[in-house]
Parts: C-alpha cells; structure tokens; sequence
C-alpha cells in the first residue's frame, strides 16, 4: 500500500475514534504530517499502526492518554527521531515535479489573461527571456517560504488546550488568508523590480495557452511514469 | 537519557525481537503478548518508538498485509541481521542474569548475616 492509499485509509478509520481519542489523535497526526521532510511512506505506515492500536485499546474501554500517555509532543517527538527521512532523490524530484508545473500555470494564466485582455485594446506580447526566468526563481522560492511558514504555524497550533475549537480554527485560517495575500503582494513587488532584459520573443495568447497545456501533459506523463506524487 | 530507561529499553528490544522470532505479529498484537508476560508497567504506547528504531537498525522489517479478522495491518518479521542481534542478546542476558541474582541476593544475606552477628 503506498502512502496515498494509507491517507485514504486513515480518513475513513479515524471516523470511528470516539471525540476525545479523536482530538488526541488528530493533533499527533497532524504534527507528525508537518515534519514535511520524513519519509511520506514511513510516517503513514506508523499514523495508521497508531489508529488501529487506538482503535482497539478505544474497544477495551481505554484512552488515549492509557496508550501514548499524557504528553503527546514529547511522544511524538520521540517518534519523529526514529522515523527516516525522505530519500533526496523523492524530495528532488518532487520539487522538479512543482517548479515545472509552476510553469505551466504561470504560462496558462497569462496565456489566459492575455487572450480576454486582446478582446478588449492591443496587449503587448513581449517576453523577456531573462526576466521571465529571474521572476520564476524568486516567486518559486518565494512560495515554498510561504508554505513552510504556513506549515509551521500549523506544527505550532497543535497540542493546545483550544487547538480543536472553532475559535483557533477561524484563526488559523485567517493566518493562512494573511500569508497568501502578503505572498501575492510580493509576487507584485518582484515583477515591478526586476528590470526588463534578455532574449525578446513574441507569444499571444493562444500560443501561450497551448505550450501551458503541452507543459501540462509532460508533467502528467511523468507523474505517471515515475510515480513522483504516488 | 537516563541510565535507568536505557537498561529498560535494551532489555524490552530483546524480548520484541524474541516475541517477533517465534511469529510475526502487528503492532496491537505484540503489546498483548508483552502485557501477557507480565510486563504490565510498559505502556503500550512505547513499543512504536523502539519498533521503529529496530526497523531503521535493519533489525526488523514490517510489511502491511491483512489479518485474520480483516483490516490490513502491518506485520513485523525479524531479518538475518535481527536473528543476529537477538543472538547476541540472549548470550548478554545470560552472562549477566547469573552475576546480577548473586549480587541482589547476596546483598540481601550479608545483611542478615550482619544483623544475625549483633
């Protein structure tokens, strides 16, 4: 069973915890998941053991406190040392695998904007080829800091008294909210200062659109041939 | 870490790898099977962290596959390098066992023996 199918698996399982092992359990589950650089196959093996465990002490009438004892993070933690981390070879790939499909969103979403834009004035098809390239690394990079940050902001919301209440959910999703737009508003910044230059081609709408979808259609392709999300 | 659990710890890795060589079994099962030897005061809890670091040790390898009574589970079977291990063990254990029980109960005569004298 591949780690896919064990988070399937999960979400079905974990329906049958009782509310107070399932809060327990869903605050180790989600603390162990944002260890984002632990073998994806390992932790998911060891979150369903967990579950299934749970689920027959949950039988026999007990807690979950009875199981892994009344300081989950330090339990956690003692498991996180154990666990293996992800090969690099799987976190290149992956990475790889974002940045070309980045790619084809950036290139269908202008693709886009410019054909609707064209209906309407004359738009400038000019591409800088160096600038393209240099705006590229820094939103990528600028979006991985986006999603560590958000990832360790929800790392810190768990095990708290209140992590399970509809107040510290509304907040954490206003964080989230509150991190996209600054990650937007620096997008804006990067394209206004960093200057034009490079190699000049010319490409409308329509051709951008279709060189999105074809980038697409490689990124599927080697999804599926090289498994790289599984 | 102190000296106490790490003793504690290497004893129950010794008694998982004897548990896993006779048969294989899943997580759940095996925390039975401990309590049922009379080690009650390990929480149950406690076995992942050592089933995993015997798993990264190549001591034990785990596979999921399915149970008698349905669910898939994941099963842990000893490998070469963990018949090894729990050969190596078991010869520790013994060179130690004797020497220990003398020294414990020794301790415990010579007392009686000096509160016999006076």
């Amino acid at each position: 069973m591949n780690a896919k199918d064990l988070v399937k698996l999960n979400n079905e399982k974990r329906k049958q915890l009782n509310e107070h092992n399932r809060n327990y359990y869903e605050d180790m589950l989600v603390y162990i998941r944002s260890h984002l650089l632990l073998s994806e196959q390992q932790s998911e093996e060891l979150l369903i053991e967990l579950l299934d465990h749970l689920l027959e002490a949950q039988k026999h009438g007990k807690s979950a406190e009875d199981v892994f004892g009344k300081d989950p993070k330090a339990y956690c933690d003692e498991l996180i040392r154990q666990l293996p981390k992800e090969k690099k070879k799987n976190i290149y790939a992956f990475v790889g695998y974002l940045m070309i499909q980045l790619f084809a969103l950036i290139t269908l979403a202008t693709g886009a904007v410019e054909l609707v834009a064209e209906l309407f004035t004359d738009v400038d098809d000019t591409v800088y080829l160096g600038k393209a390239f240099v705006l590229f690394v820094i939103n990528f990079a600028i979006i991985l800091l986006g999603v560590a940050i958000i990832v360790l902001w929800i790392r810190k919301s768990t095990f708290r008294d209140d992590s399970n209440t509809f107040n510290s959910k509304v907040k954490t999703f206003l964080i989230v909210w509150f991190i996209f737009c600054i990650v937007f508003g620096m997008f804006v910044l990067v394209e206004r200062l960093v200057p034009e230059f490079g190699y000049r081609i010319e490409a409308g709408g329509m051709v951008r659109i279709l060189f999105g979808l074809l980038v697409l259609a490689v990124t599927w392709l080697l999804n599926k041939k090289f498994r790289i999300t599984k | 870490m102190s000296l106490r659990s790490q003793l504690l710890k290497g004893v129950l890795e010794g008694c998982i790898l004897a548990i896993i060589k006779q048969e294989s079994v899943y997580g759940y099962e095996l925390s039975v099977k401990l309590q049922q030897f009379g080690l009650n005061d390990v929480s149950e809890g406690s076995i992942y962290p050592l089933l995993l670091r015997l798993q990264k040790a190549g001591l034990i390898a785990g596979e999921m596959r399915d149970s008698p009574s349905g669910p898939k589970r994941k099963y842990y079977h000893l490998t070469e390098k963990g018949e090894e291990a729990l050969q190596d063990f078991i010869t520790e254990w013994e060179s130690i066992r004797n020497p220990v029980e003398n020294i414990l109960r020794g301790g415990t005569s010579n007392e009686r023996e000096r509160f016999g004298q006076t």
